[in-house]
């Protein structure tokens, strides 16, 4: 009964992991001498145990070859093979945007987002895709900050605040 | 003074031309993010979280009750159009609103639909008005104990009831709990599970665990495997309102599927999403013809929609008078309140009447708004719909950054939102639901809370935790929720070897 490997045993694996981690880390908080009986240490251990537990029955599952269909979704085609390469850009352009707000200002970091977004999942009219993604940031940004009142840091454009 | 009484006054706030202007605004983006993919109204509450910041706190929630009950309507729009739900809960509703409108009926079923809604959410909300009072009299006598076993409830039936392998539901519940010990120790004060960075010390805060788990997740989970086919849509004429054949055979189910919804909502009981399941259910045994069903019943349409109304009007009971949410939506709510040092719960109604009544009365008003917008202008909300995706997920990663900066105010905010949002990327690639992810995060630290309370008062009886007989029933109910769909499933697998 060989089957072929299934991802799903490392989100498992993860699942342990956290499991240990809640572990192991619990003993290391201190309880105080008014907390002898329900102290800060009784829910963490509840939930390490759970989280072990379930591994491991999850695991037995997974390794059976019994696995849960993936989610449906209306823009999801179930049978497709993983694009990874569209999912790591996805993953690599929103990293690049939450390290460029701060240095450029949310309005372009969002530029970059968006633009580049729209472009791996099949965008090709350029001009539009550089107009609405530009056109939505500041949009968006001038909302929130002068409707609003919240706090983006406007790069280039924080003069106009 | 009466509920009655409050309740007029509540009229008269809401009728001001400021809160017509916020419930308008809600339900028109509810209804929107409502039709929209990839964005519900639980996304929608946590980006105009920022706007507590510059309005008062009655506005804020006329906005976001409105987005709540909006998203409502809007799912039901896609359901019967395109076959395909914008929110979980109107999956149930595509099963026989699509073909119908495959019959030609398209139009039928948006109107059934949307009065079935309107039906279910004036009923929904007159109860909110009856009980939530009585309600709250009552919260004042629960103990620790009691809310430790409404949260277990929760848990189980959340984790039990959605997705297809409750053991995977479980799982998701645990990663939320699991991401909920993070952060100070509520008694002691002390940092837990930080991982040493002191970005984690006051925890993951619900409204990026929430944008991670559904934005960015559903985000990613679609640039994995995009549908590139333009999706089907079904021509449907303008409605105005029912023929009398179809009115006759809606009235009943929507009164039963308000019936059925309301309770549930208010009950932690999973939802809006499981009250559509369990309308259809019933209105397949009591239809004089269940051969039409699944060649589209109205029926099939008419209860679930009033259903799933009807439960996000019940949702709001316990998070007004318990303080206890039972949905993502409400969660997100519940911090809303507590940016404005409101303290949701049985004291709310004495402590706050004219935000709770004026909030109520906006609720009829926005029920109102929702059925003009939603029968004539169908067919401009489908249009909508015909955005390109490239651009749609674009825009809705752009949102979830938005309103993850804004609520933490830094970069290092953002890259735990990504981290969220590649686990749910995970999670829904191999089937493991995410609603209870983010119902474990945000009750995870409340059980914790009851749990030891009772502990502490009770010298560490654990006997305690099932003193009450409010206690025991629920979790009589929590361990019914567990075994029942195992049992069908058992059976179910018996009848096919």
């Amino acid at each position: 009964m060989v089957r072929r490997f299934s991802g799903e045993l490392v989100l498992v694996a993860l699942l342990a992991a956290a499991g240990v981690y809640v572990l192991v880390q619990t003993p290391e908080i201190v309880v105080p001498r008014s907390a002898a009986t329900a102290g800060p240490r009784l829910f963490p251990y509840l939930i390490g145990g759970l989280l072990v537990g379930l591994a491991v029955l999850l695991a037995v599952q997974v390794l059976r070859g019994r696995s849960a269909p993936p989610e449906e979704g209306e823009d999801v085609d179930v049978d497709r093979r993983t694009d990874w390469r569209a999912m790591l850009v996805v993953i690599v352009l929103f990293a690049a945007h939450a390290l460029l707000i701060e240095p450029i200002g949310w309005p372009l970091a969002a530029t970059v987002l968006f633009a580049g977004t729209a472009a791996v999942l099949g965008a090709r009219r350029w001009l539009v895709v550089l107009a609405s993604s530009f056109g939505l940031a500041i949009g968006l940004w001038a909302v929130f900050v002068f409707g609003l009142g919240a706090y983006l840091p406007g790069g280039p454009f924080q003069m106009w605040t | 003074m009466s509920s009655f009484d409050y309740l007029m006054q509540g009229f008269a706030a809401a009728l001001t031309p400021e809160s017509l202007m916020f419930a308008l605004l809600g339900v028109l983006l509810g209804t929107l993010v409502g039709v929209l993919p990839g964005i519900g109204p639980a996304m929608t509450v946590a980006l105009l979280l920022p706007i507590t910041f510059s309005v008062p706190a009655t506005s804020a929630f006329i906005l976001f009750a409105g987005v709540f009950y909006g998203g409502m309507y809007g799912g039901s729009t896609t359901s019967i159009l395109l076959n395909t739900p914008g929110e979980s809960a109107s999956i149930i509703t595509a099963l026989e609103g699509n073909k119908m409108a495959k019959l030609g009926r398209g139009a039928q079923a948006l109107a059934t639909a949307a009065l079935g809604s309107f039906v279910a959410g004036t009923i929904g909300t007159l109860l909110i008005a009856v009980l939530a009072p009585v309600m709250a009299d009552w919260a004042v006598t629960l103990t620790s104990a009691d809310y430790f076993a409404l949260v277990v409830l929760a848990f189980c039936t959340v984790s039990a009831m959605l997705g297809s392998s409750p053991l995977r539901g479980v799982a998701s519940l645990s990663v939320g709990l699991a991401l909920g010990l993070i952060g100070l120790d509520s008694v002691s004060g002390q940092p837990r599970f930080t991982f040493g960075l002191f970005e984690l010390a006051n925890g993951v805060d619900v409204v990026i665990a929430a944008v991670g788990m559904f934005a960015v997740g559903e985000t990613l989970y679609v640039a994995s495997r995009m549908r590139h086919a333009p999706p089907e849509l079904v021509p449907v004429s303008r409605t105005w309102w029912l023929p009398k054949e179809d009115l006759k055979r809606s009235w009943k189910p929507w009164l039963r599927g308000t019936a059925i919804g309301f309770p549930l909502g208010v009950m932690p009981a999973g939802g809006p999403v499981v009250t559509t399941f369990l309308s259809y259910a019933v209105e397949k045994k009591l239809s004089k013809r269940p051969e039409e069903f699944g060649k589209g019943a109205i029926e099939g349409v008419a209860g679930p929609e009033a259903a799933n109304n009807a439960a996000v009007a019940g949702v709001l009971v316990p998070l007004l008078t318990l303080g206890l949410p039972t949905s993502a939506t409400a969660a997100i709510m519940l911090s809303a309140f507590s940016s404005y040092g409101i303290q949701p719960g049985p004291l709310l109604f004495e402590m706050q009447p004219e935000l709770v009544w004026t909030l109520i009365a906006s609720l009829c008003i926005g029920n109102v708004m929702l059925l003009v917008l939603n029968l004539p202008l169908a067919g401009i909300w489908v249009k909508i719909l015909q955005i390109p995706r490239p651009y749609l997920y674009a825009g809705i990663l752009v949102c979830a950054s938005l309103g993850a900066y804004a609520s933490s105010q830094s970069w290092q905010g953002l890259l735990v939102l990504l981290g969220i949002g590649v686990l749910s990327y995970a999670m829904r690639r191999y089937g493991w639901p995410v609603v209870p992810a983010v119902v474990g995060l945000i009750l995870g630290p409340i059980a914790e809370d009851n749990l030891r309370k009772t502990l502490l008062v009770n010298q560490g009886d654990p006997a305690a935790l099932v003193g009450t007989p409010f206690a025991q029933l629920m979790l009589a109910l929590a361990l019914l929720a567990i075994v029942v769909p195992l049992i069908m499933k058992a059976r179910a697998r018996r009848k096919v070897p």
